[in-house]
C-alpha cells in the first residue's frame, strides 16, 4: 500500500477493455488525508489515489452503477468478498465487473490514526505503509508509526486479504485466517457481564442507521425496523396499512438499540463480507463487528458453512445439525 | 414473586402444530392458559424480530412451533425455522439474555398430547425463572 | 474579566449540584467526549476540542416523552426545573441560539421551552482549532461570550472569568474572583489571535445566498452525493439540526413520544399519496445543506450552519460540508 501500488492501479486502468465505461476506485479528500470512494471516467485515472486509508467497500457504488454499465473497481479482498456475495445474490453480472484487485495487509482505523498522529490533518501530503510501519509525510517532516498501532481491528481476523475473484491481481496473494479467539474471549463472560457489557454499549447507540446504510449486504429498500415499514402506496388499504407489523419504532433505548442490531445481523447470517464498515461507520464507535463476527462462528462451526460457497446460506438446508 | 403468571407467545404452525394443539383441547388434554397461540402459516414464516417484538411487549417465554423435519406442508419452512433458531438462539445467549426463554417445538397434528405436556413443562420453567425484564418495553 | 485561582468549571460544576442543579458537563467515554448528567465533578473532563454529539440533547432530547396515555391522557412529563450546561463551546452555545429561533420564534414549543427558559449555560473557550472546525468561516469567533451566562478561557492552566448575564453574576458571587491584570488581557488577546489562525478549514462563504441560488439545478449535487448512503449521522450529530416525528409507542396504555428524525432518510418526507417529494438520494441531501446555507438564511437571515464539523468528521463515506460549500459552482449552465 505504497506509492508503488498506486502506479501499478493506475497502469491496470489505463489499459482497461475498451467496454470499460467507469472506474470505481479512491480519491483523495481535499482537506485531509483519506480516501473517498469515487466514480471516474477511464480518461481520468490520473485523480486515482491509494493508501492504507483507502478503507471504504466500493461494493455499494459499484451495486448502483454496474446495474446498466460495465464498471472497472479497484477492491480489497474484503471488498472483492462483498461483490461476490452480491453477484451470487443477483444484484451484480459479473461481466459488468473488472475487478482489479489488491492484496491487502489491512487499512488504518482513522479513529486511531487521527489521535496517533501529531500533524494537523490538513497538512499531511502522503500516508504509505512501508514493511511494518506507516509513514506519514507533512511538509517535509516524517513521522513513523507502527502498522499495528493503527491497524483496523477487524483486520487482524481478515479471513480474505487477497480477492478470490479478479481479473487482475495487484501484489503478492495473502492467506487469511478463520480466527474467533477474540469471540471465544468474550464468550467466557457470564451472561450477566456480558449483558451489562451490550447494554453499556447500545446505550449509546443513536439510531443513525449508519451501520445499516453503510453495509452492502443490507440493500432492502424497505427495512423491518424502520421507523414506518408501511408499504404505502394509494392503493394499499386501510386495514392492510393497520395490520403491517410494527416491530420497531424510533424508540431509543439500551434494549430496543440492540433488538434492532439483532434484527440487522440476523439478516447477514452467511453473507457478511466482513468488511467492517459497520463499525467503521458508526459514529458513537460501538463494536458492531462482534455481533457480527459471532453469527459468524455460528455459521462456521454448526452450520460447517462458509460465506464463500456458491449456494446462499439460507437456500443450503443439508448443513442442518442433528434434532 | 408468589402470584407471577407467565405470558408465553407460541407461534403454531396452521398445518401441524395448531391442529396439535386443537387436538389437544378437543382430547380435553389440560395445558396452562398462560400458552398464547398465535397462528401462522408455517414455522418457516416466523420472523425473528417477531420473537424479539413479543419479547419487548412483555411476553415471558416464546415458543415456535412447527412440523417435525421432512413434514412441512411446504417441504422445507421448518428447515428454515430451525436455522432461524439457532442464529437467533445464539446471539441472544451471546448478548446475556437468557435463550432459555426461547424454545422450538416439533409437534404434528396428532402429537396433542406432546403439546400439551411440553407446554406445561415450559411454562412451569418459565414460572421459575420470573419475569422477563430484559428486553421488556421501557416506559420513562 | 476576572481570574480564578483554582478549576473553575469543577468547583462550578460542584456547587450547581449542591443547588439542586442537573448539570451537563463533557464526560470522556471511550475515544470521545459527551455531554452527560453529571453526579459529581470528578467524572468530567475539559480536556476536549469539542464533544462527539452536539448537547442539542440537553433542550432536544432524542426521545422525548410528550404525553403518557391511557384511556385518556393521564399525565404529562415532569419538566426539570434547574437545569445547566457546563463547558459549551461558542459554536454549540450558537446552536442552541440557533435552535431557540426555530422553537421559540413564531410559535412556542411548550416541552423545550420549558428546559431552555431555566438552563444556564456556562462556556469554555476554545484555545485551539480542532481539525474539522470552520466555525471563523460561518462567522462565529471560539472565544465569544455571546449567549452565555459565564465564559471561561484557559490561559496557561489559569482560569480567566468573564461574567455575562445577571444569573452568571449571581453565580460567580459565589466564587473568588480577582480583576484580571493588564498583562492577562494581553495573554488573552494574544490567545484569541493564535486560536484564530490556528483554523485549517475555510469555507467560502461570499456571495453564497447568490450562489446557492443559482446552483440548485446543478450537477454537483448529484455528484456530491456519490457516496451518500442516506444514513442519520450527519443530522444526529448536527447541533442545529432539528427534525423531528411524533409516535405512539404502546397500544391501550402507553407514550406519545417526540423523536429526533432525519432529512436524510426517504421515509422522512414520503406522504401518504406515495409521492416522495426528494425520493433520491441527491436531493435529500442537497436538502441538508440548502436547510443550513440558504433556506434558513432567507427565512431567518442567518446561516444554519455553526461550523463545529462533526457532520465531516463523523461522516461514513467523507462527505465534507466545508469542502461541498467551498466547492458550490458560482457559474451554472
Amino acid at each position: 500500500m505504497n506509492a508503488e501500488t498506486l502506479e501499478r492501479i493506475k497502469e491496470e486502468c489505463r489499459k482497461l477493455p475498451a467496454e470499460i465505461s467507469y472506474i470505481v476506485g479512491f480519491v483523495r479528500k481535499q482537506s485531509e488525508p483519506r480516501e473517498v470512494v469515487a466514480v471516474l471516467k477511464p480518461d481520468e485515472v490520473d485523480k486515482l489515489s491509494f493508501s492504507p486509508l483507502s478503507f471504504n467497500n466500493p461494493a455499494r457504488t459499484v451495486m448502483e452503477l454496474a446495474k446498466d454499465n460495465k464498471v472497472a473497481v479497484i477492491a480489497k479482498g474484503c471488498d472483492a468478498r462483498a461483490l461476490k456475495q452480491l453477484e451470487k445474490e443477483e444484484k451484480i453480472e459479473r461481466e459488468n465487473l473488472y475487478i482489479i484487485g489488491i492484496s491487502c495487509p489491512g487499512v488504518i482505523d482513522y479513529r486511531k490514526f487521527r489521535n496517533t498522529v501529531k500533524f494537523r490533518l490538513a497538512e499531511i501530503d502522503s500516508v504509505e505503509l512501508i514493511g511494518d510501519e506507516v509513514v506519514v509525510k507533512a511538509g517535509g517532516e516524517e513521522q513513523r508509526i507502527p502498522f499495528s498501532e493503527v491497524i483496523f481491528e477487524n483486520c487482524l481476523y481478515c479471513e480474505q486479504p487477497t480477492p478470490k475473484d479478479y481479473d487482475v491481481l495487484i501484489g503478492e496473494p495473502r492467506e487469511g485466517k478463520v480466527d474467533f479467539s477474540d469471540i471465544e474471549e468474550f464468550e467466557k463472560l457470564s451472561a450477566e457481564e456480558r449483558w451489562s457489557y451490550w447494554m453499556d454499549v447500545f446505550s449509546k447507540c443513536i439510531r443513525c442507521h449508519a451501520c445499516r446504510q453503510v453495509c452492502p449486504m443490507c440493500y432492502c429498500n424497505e427495512c423491518l425496523v424502520d421507523p414506518s415499514n408501511l408499504a404505502v402506496s394509494p392503493m394499499t388499504p386501510a386495514e392492510e396499512k393497520a395490520a403491517y407489523p410494527r416491530v420497531l419504532g424510533r424508540t431509543v433505548n439500551a434494549a430496543d438499540n440492540l433488538i434492532y442490531h439483532i434484527v440487522r445481523v440476523m439478516h447477514h447470517a452467511g453473507r457478511c463480507a466482513g468488511c467492517g464498515e459497520c463499525e467503521r461507520a458508526c459514529p458513537m464507535e460501538l463494536p458492531l463487528r462482534k455481533l457480527e463476527r459471532k453469527l459468524e462462528k455460528v455459521v462456521y462451526e454448526v452450520f460447517n458453512y462458509s460465506p464463500d460457497e456458491e449456494i446462499p446460506f439460507l437456500s443450503k438446508l443439508d448443513i442442518l445439525p442433528e434434532g | 414473586m408468589e402470584d407471577f403468571e407467565p405470558k408465553i407467545i407460541t407461534f403454531a404452525c396452521n398445518w401441524c402444530s395448531y391442529a396439535g394443539a386443537d387436538l389437544a383441547g378437543t382430547s380435553r388434554l389440560k395445558y396452562p392458559p398462560n400458552v398464547k397461540i398465535i397462528r401462522v402459516m408455517c414455522s418457516g414464516m416466523v420472523n425473528p424480530a417477531w420473537v424479539l417484538r413479543a419479547f419487548r411487549q412483555g411476553a415471558d417465554g416464546v415458543v415456535i412451533a412447527g412440523c417435525h423435519p421432512g413434514d412441512c406442508h411446504y417441504t422445507v419452512g421448518n428447515y428454515y425455522a430451525k436455522k432461524r433458531y439457532i442464529l437467533l438462539k445464539e446471539l441472544l445467549k451471546f448478548v446475556g439474555f437468557d435463550d432459555e426463554r426461547f424454545k422450538l417445538l416439533w409437534a404434528s397434528a396428532s402429537e396433542g398430547k406432546l403439546f400439551a405436556e411440553e407446554m406445561t413443562a415450559f411454562t412451569e420453567k418459565i414460572r421459575e425463572m420470573g419475569r422477563q425484564e430484559k428486553l421488556r418495553r421501557k416506559i420513562e | 474579566m476576572k481570574v480564578y485561582s483554582g478549576n473553575f468549571l469543577k468547583d462550578v460544576i460542584t456547587r450547581l449540584l449542591e443547588e439542586g442543579y442537573r448539570v451537563y458537563a463533557p464526560v470522556k467515554e471511550g475515544n470521545y467526549h459527551v455531554f452527560r448528567v453529571v453526579k459529581s465533578a470528578d467524572e468530567t473532563d475539559f480536556d476536549y476540542i469539542n464533544t462527539k454529539k452536539s448537547p442539542k440533547e440537553v433542550t432536544f432530547p432524542e426521545n422525548e416523552v410528550l404525553i403518557k396515555y391511557g384511556e385518556w391522557v393521564e399525565e404529562l412529563p415532569e419538566q426539570p426545573d434547574r437545569l445547566a450546561i457546563v463547558g459549551i463551546r461558542p459554536c454549540d452555545v450558537k446552536g442552541i441560539r440557533l435552535m431557540d429561533r426555530v422553537f421559540l420564534e413564531d410559535i412556542t414549543d411548550p416541552y423545550y421551552e420549558a428546559k431552555r427558559k431555566n438552563l444556564l449555560i456556562i462556556g469554555y473557550a476554545c484555545n485551539q482549532a480542532g481539525d474539522y472546525c470552520f466555525c471563523s468561516s460561518v462567522g462565529i469567533k471560539p472565544y465569544s461570550s455571546e449567549g452565555v451566562d459565564i465564559l471561561v478561557t484557559n490561559l496557561n492552566g489559569r482560569q480567566i472569568v468573564e461574567v455575562v448575564s445577571d444569573a452568571g453574576k449571581e453565580l460567580a458571587a459565589n466564587f473568588e474572583l480577582t480583576d484580571a491584570s493588564a498583562e492577562d488581557i494581553e495573554a488573552k488577546k494574544e490567545l484569541e489571535k493564535k486560536v484564530m489562525e490556528s483554523f485549517t478549514r475555510k469555507v467560502d462563504t461570499e456571495n453564497l445566498e447568490e450562489r446557492m441560488k443559482r446552483a440548485f439545478d446543478s450537477d454537483y449535487w448529484r455528484e456530491v452525493a456519490t457516496n451518500c448512503i442516506s444514513c442519520g449521522t450527519c443530522t444526529y450529530l448536527c447541533p442545529t439540526c432539528f427534525c423531528f416525528d411524533i409516535f405512539d409507542d404502546g397500544e391501550l396504555k402507553g407514550v406519545r413520544i417526540r423523536a429526533w428524525d432525519s432529512c436524510q432518510f426517504p421515509l422522512h418526507t414520503l406522504e401518504s399519496s406515495s409521492h416522495n417529494p426528494r425520493p433520491e438520494k441527491w436531493q435529500r441531501l442537497r436538502n441538508r445543506f440548502y436547510d443550513k446555507f440558504y433556506y434558513m438564511l432567507v427565512r431567518k437571515g442567518e446561516l444554519y450552519c455553526v461550523g463545529c464539523g462533526r457532520c465531516s468528521a463523523a461522516c461514513p463515506v467523507g462527505i465534507d460540508i466545508a469542502e461541498v460549500i467551498d466547492n458550490v459552482p458560482s457559474e451554472v449552465e
